[in-house]
């Protein structure tokens, strides 16, 4: 970073704490230094790949948030980028400039650790002022920014207590205005809102995506929760192993999941096991399953061969509907019924080897009549239909 | 009910045989030091204001309170990355830090000044390497003088304050170093805004500790101080030996006391700071946590006025990238310390298959004659046996009358339980001297002194802390519901204890006795004033051989004593392991209140 960067970039700190009449100034500024590069990041442990040839990049302002099982590499990553684990091999650059060898306090990244990493012995406003302190800002720049940034994250009243007086929600936001103070370009998130019960965290979700639209500044979100990700992200990024399996939009990633994995950990998927085959009598393939059944292929998977996997979301299963020509449908008998308030789970036996499940709103007049054991038909759409082949046979 | 009484009448009944011997034979000779303090005839406070207007008392006690001072703050210097290192380091690396701590510890402080007198003396391996390689020409004086006894006492007192030390940093969490580091502080900073204050308790803790045990030294400032360097101790038992004085040094004794005391009150409430919300964790909290704090926003106030006209120099700063591998200087300086603390083991041990009649370092040819020499001395071979002789009955002893003791603590719910803890542990606290001096007096009235007998009584109330703390804490580990659940299969609590528990204990009563049998084979001091001629153990003899003649034959028996203890502790150690699955912190609470004694 030059001495023009950092000038230009004080600027604009002042300008932003006015209004929001500057935001143009200042997401053009971001726009320089809020990009993200990884290209090949490595990361080993003792032979063992954490991080496997890693290439992504985040455009400025972007929310982007990585997805993964747990020992998937997603934290690894993640720190890496923060600069709290060394690549093995690799490179990374913000803004342009490659850090991958600077030490952490010289990448000026915002982090909100999982356990937000407070310091215990120091008030609310100290910790937020900590980074302007090591920034060594002048004392009424200081005052300021901590007024502000309290405001924004809407903790005025708490400045003096010290965090183990704070619940786990203002704890958030306290380490949330601690890494957003000194307006970093990028904003790191491990977990951020792992720690807090289900209500607050979906509370928390709307105003991390609110918070990212006024400030513009580009997120990386780290977490293994499916529906954190889908509800606040612009991209996700789905790892597996220390590698990326697929990303995109979170509507991208649900309605055509490149692999059976990135369907199962997105949501509810049915899956059905069977063999892609030829039919006798025409030339499309259709699916025919462990228990027997023949289900159609959709057009674009009608090249593929051998053993699959037929993937169809839940909500996209009709009850009782009435065929049409792009509908499969087939009878079964109702093995379970289970009320989770908002929606009502069935469970389907198609036969003795497939079993589906279909959701449903819970909507007066719009769930089928019938109790466990009574025969329904079940029909789903051929483009809702998704087919994984897990190995060929010829 | 009935029978509810009963049992906690039964289980006070475990108390007995503690109270028969601690009441006449460590309250009551401490109660009359009390008594002598304010005169032969009548109540008067004379030898109290001969205490604080004698000039020469004056000098003494501002001398002590100075060599205690320093001691500490040195520990501290030393200490603090040491504690750090351990901290930051892997479990493997931890474990060789803790070992190299404890093995010193474990060693037995005449073996040390013994250590310390060859290494630092006239013709010493430091003034012989200096003067050999002509650095020097006059031999430097580094013992017999303050010198000495700094290095002593130091070598003594620091895995006392590294060991609370780690116990205070081993409850950060390093994220907060991570969060500091990504936030713009640099290592240093990081240090300095996180780390040294929320270590405060423990820097506390650890300063207490050695300051009260510096306070109470003796056997090290009279092996290696100077003439002048007189302790209080010291001058206590000058006033008995030599002047005779008797209510001076009575009153001496009971302000050592009070001091000690309110010392370990201070301590004991500091350890469990984070529990505590009275004005005493307020005051360390305001005063030692945000105390620094307030500093450290000041001078970056100050700082970034000064550098406000630097803005570019940041900008620099930022390019800097990964040269240093981190924490390089505090890893340096930690194994330096931790070489120094070992050093004088080793050298010793070198010394001890010295072929020749002089120390010479490293030894010029090596043989066993030190150890011939040894076992064809009688004047060596007949305390040697006294003392095993000594150590053997002390333990069993110990064991007989503290198992008991910590079952009624740990197990018992009756009134006074706390008071009857604090005097069952107490014999750890009470500085080595006063004891020996109040039972000295008792012991020359009821013709005791020189006698087997009373030397093994003495030591018991020594051992007697070790075992209850060890047992106790066994005990906790040990499921109580085992018992209960024996007593409802129809077993009466006698048996319950002998089938249930006692198996269960077994290790770490092995472990107490062990404990109990090396800190009679330790003592100098009750030994000192306590065995006649004919029951002279061998850290008397010992004590007379450092003082007044330098003998290879002391290295062999030094060398002999490490391996013994050593061993012995290794066992001790692995099987109160064994029986309770406690880790290091289980174990420092016995080590750390070792202090007490030396």
């Amino acid at each position: 970073m030059t001495s023009a960067d950092v000038v230009s970039q004080g600027i604009v700190l002042k300008e932003r704490s006015g209004s929001q009449v500057n935001r143009t100034a200042q997401d053009e500024s971001k726009s320089k230094s809020g990009c993200v590069q990884l290209s090949g990041l490595t990361k080993e442990y003792g032979g063992i790949r954490a991080v496997d040839d890693v290439s992504l990049e985040i455009a400025a302002g972007e929310f982007v948030t990585v997805l993964g099982p747990s020992g998937s590499g997603k934290t690894t990553v993640l720190m890496m980028i923060a600069g709290l684990a060394e690549p093995s091999a690799g490179a990374i650059a913000i803004g342009g400039r490659d850090i991958t060898h600077l030490r952490p306090q010289h990448r000026n990244l915002g982090v909100v650790f999982q356990s937000y990493a407070l310091f215990p012995h120091l008030t609310v406003t100290e910790n937020i002022a900590f980074p302007l302190r090591m920034r060594r800002k002048n004392e009424s720049d200081i005052c300021r920014k901590v007024r502000e940034i309290l405001d924004l994250v809407r903790l005025p009243d708490l400045a003096q207590r010290v965090p183990g007086e704070l619940s786990g929600g203002q704890q958030q936001r306290v380490a949330l205005a601690r890494a957003l103070v000194f307006d970093p370009p990028v904003l790191l998130l491990d977990e951020p809102l792992s720690a807090l019960d289900k209500k607050l965290r979906e509370n928390m979700q709307f105003e991390l995506r609110e918070l990212h639209r006024n400030l513009g500044v580009t997120i990386i979100n780290v977490t293994h929760d499916q529906s954190e990700a889908l509800v606040m992200s612009d991209r996700v990024i789905i790892m597996r192993d220390g590698r990326i399996v697929q990303s995109g939009s979170p509507s991208e990633l649900y309605e055509h999941p490149k692999s059976s994995f990135v369907a199962d950990f997105l949501g509810t998927s049915n899956f059905v096991k069977g063999e892609v085959q030829k039919s006798r009598d025409s030339d499309e393939s259709s699916l025919v399953t462990v228990g027997g059944l023949r289900c159609r292929v959709p057009q674009a998977d009608q090249g593929l061969k051998g053993q699959a996997r037929l993937m169809i979301r839940p909500e996209r299963i009709v009850l009782n509907a009435v065929p049409t020509a792009t509908q499969e449908h087939f009878v079964g008998r109702i093995a379970e019924i289970a009320y989770t308030g908002d929606l009502i789970r069935y469970r389907v036996a198609l036969n003795d080897q497939d079993v589906i499940e279909v959701t449903l709103q819970n909507k007066p007049g719009h769930l089928p009549q019938g109790c466990i054991g009574s025969e329904v038909t079940v029909g789903w759409s051929l483009e809702d239909v998704h087919i994984f082949v897990e190995s060929t046979t010829q | 009910m009935l029978s509810r009484i009963n049992n906690r009448i039964g289980v006070m009944g475990l108390l007995v045989p503690a109270a028969l011997l601690l009441l006449p034979l460590y309250l009551y000779p401490l109660l009359e030091i009390v008594s002598r303090s304010l005169g032969d005839k009548g109540w008067s406070t004379g030898n109290y204001l001969e205490l604080f207007q004698d000039p020469v008392m004056l000098r003494v006690l501002y001398q002590t309170f100075k060599f205690a001072f320093i001691i500490s703050a040195l520990c501290v210097i030393l200490g603090y990355p040491v504690a750090y290192a351990m901290r930051i380091a892997s479990d493997r690396t931890r474990r060789t830090i803790t070992l190299l701590i404890l093995l010193p510890l474990w060693t037995s402080t005449l073996v040390r000044a013994f250590a310390w007198i060859v290494i630092l003396g006239r013709n010493g391996i430091v003034n012989a390497t200096l003067t050999e390689l002509g650095i020097i020409d006059e031999p430097l004086k580094l013992v017999y003088n303050t010198v000495g006894l700094y290095i002593g006492m130091v070598h003594i007192m620091l895995p006392f304050m590294v060991l609370p030390l780690y116990n205070s940093l081993s409850r950060i969490d390093l994220r907060l170093l991570s969060a500091a580091e990504t936030l713009g502080a640099r290592p240093i900073s990081a240090f300095f805004w996180i780390v040294l204050p929320l270590s405060m308790p423990g820097v506390l803790a650890g300063l207490l500790l050695v300051f009260m045990s510096s306070v109470g030294m003796f056997v090290l400032p009279a092996l290696l101080g100077g003439l002048s360097d007189i302790t209080y101790t010291m001058l206590i038992e000058k006033q008995i030996n030599e002047l005779n004085n008797w209510g001076l040094a009575a009153a001496m004794s009971v302000f050592l006391l009070v001091v000690t005391g309110i010392l370990t009150l201070f301590y004991g409430r500091i350890l469990n700071i984070e529990a505590s919300s009275g004005i005493l964790g307020e005051v360390v909290r305001q005063v030692f946590q945000r105390g620094p704090i307030h500093l450290l926003i000041w001078r970056e106030r100050i700082l970034a006025r000064l550098l406000a006209s630097h803005g570019s120099r940041l900008a620099n700063r930022m390019q800097s990238a990964r040269l240093v591998p981190r924490h390089l200087l505090v890893k340096c300086w930690s194994w330096a310390v931790l070489a120094c603390l070992v050093a004088p083991l080793l050298v010793l041990f070198l010394l001890a298959f010295s072929g020749q009649a002089f120390l010479h370092f490293p030894p010029r040819s090596y043989s066993i004659r030190w150890f011939a020499n040894f076992f064809s001395r009688d004047d060596w071979v007949t305390p040697a046996i006294t003392s095993l002789k000594v150590a053997i009955l002390t333990a069993i002893g110990a064991i007989l009358i503290g198992v008991p003791a910590a079952y009624a603590i740990v197990r018992g719910r009756f009134p006074g339980k706390g008071i009857a803890t604090a005097i069952l542990i107490s014999p750890m606290i009470v500085p080595g001297l006063i004891f020996a001096i109040s039972l000295y007096a008792l012991y020359g009235r009821l013709n005791l002194l020189g006698t087997l007998g009373g030397l093994v009584l003495g030591h018991i109330i020594l051992a007697l802390p070790y075992v209850v703390v060890t047992v106790s804490a066994g005990l906790k580990s040990a499921d109580a519901s085992l018992e209960a659940a024996a007593m409802t299969m129809g077993a009466g609590p006698i048996r319950a204890f002998w089938i249930v528990t006692l198996p269960m204990l077994r290790p770490t009563i092995i472990s107490a006795a062990f404990l109990a049998f090396l800190t009679s084979f330790d003592d100098v001091i009750l030994a000192l004033f306590l065995s006649g001629l004919s029951t002279k153990t061998l850290p008397v003899r010992m004590w007379e051989g450092i003082r007044y003649e330098i003998d290879p034959t002391i290295a062999a028996i030094s060398a002999m004593l490490m391996l013994i203890t050593i061993g012995l502790k290794f066992v001790a150690e692995w099987s109160a392991r064994r029986g309770t699955k406690s880790n290091i912190p289980g174990f420092t609470a016995i080590q750390a209140t070792d202090a007490g004694t030396r």
